[in-house]
């Protein structure tokens, strides 16, 4: 299957993210009404839920520029590798969010809710493994622009 | 730094940078990258057809000077 160029899988998936993070700001947006409707209250969380959305919604974000770049054919250049570096980044602050927020269940409220408990944790750790696999990729993604840039200059 | 003086090889030669690229069959982008010691390395196959149309040694067309690679650094 073609990944890259016009017609490429890259394509789909672009329109995939795009949707995914239009529906995230509606969600966003209409999350405290739609709490306030099914009477949940999520208690202090909510201030981690809301910016751990925008993390999300900014990874979407930065993910579909590197999608735009997979249909130009040129996916090795040093603005995908800032790309990655950057959703990296904001991907460990997503995990210490999450972290901030499993630690004051824990301490503060001293909740014996174990699954959300533990959703808390995985979460931490999920958003932790991404960011160093996102760093991970960036690293190969500069190896691969500098070795791309020798052979082009290679006459 | 490794130096291309192809420019004072074609001048001595008196031809111009499209025949050249035209005869030795790459772009005259690429020779142009050659000539102003942008690239980054040379393949053997281009030296030969070089050497071969400008009538000239490898030595004739690079050169090495003792000072900071600036090109190659940026």
């Amino acid at each position: 299957m073609k990944i890259t160029g016009e017609n490429g899988i890259g394509k789909i998936l672009k329109i995939f993210l795009q949707v995914c993070f239009y529906c995230g700001i509606i969600i966003l947006v209409g999350l405290p009404f739609l709490l306030n409707k099914l009477g949940c209250n999520l208690g202090a969380s909510m201030y981690v839920i809301y910016p751990n959305g925008i993390v999300l919604l900014i990874i979407t974000h930065k993910f579909i520029n590197l999608f735009n770049s997979l249909r130009l054919n040129n996916p090795f250049c040093e603005e995908n590798v800032k790309i990655l570096k950057t959703t990296g980044i904001i991907s460990l602050i997503g995990s210490l969010l999450w972290l901030i927020d499993f630690l004051y269940e824990i301490i503060l409220v001293h909740s014996e809710d174990i699954v959300f408990n533990c959703t808390l944790l995985f979460l931490c750790i999920l958003f932790l493994g991404v960011s160093i696999a996102l760093y991970i990729l960036s690293e190969l993604f500069r190896q691969a622009t500098e070795y791309k840039k020798e052979n082009d200059l290679t006459i | 730094m490794i130096i291309v003086n192809l420019d004072v090889m074609m001048a001595k030669r008196k031809i111009s940078s499209n025949e050249l690229a035209e005869k030795i069959g790459i772009t005259p982008a690429n020779l142009s990258v050659l000539k102003t010691n942008k690239g980054k390395a040379i393949r053997f196959s281009t030296l030969n057809k070089l050497c071969k149309e400008l009538k000239c040694l490898p030595g004739d067309i690079l050169d090495y000077q003792d000072k900071e690679d600036e090109v190659n650094n940026d």
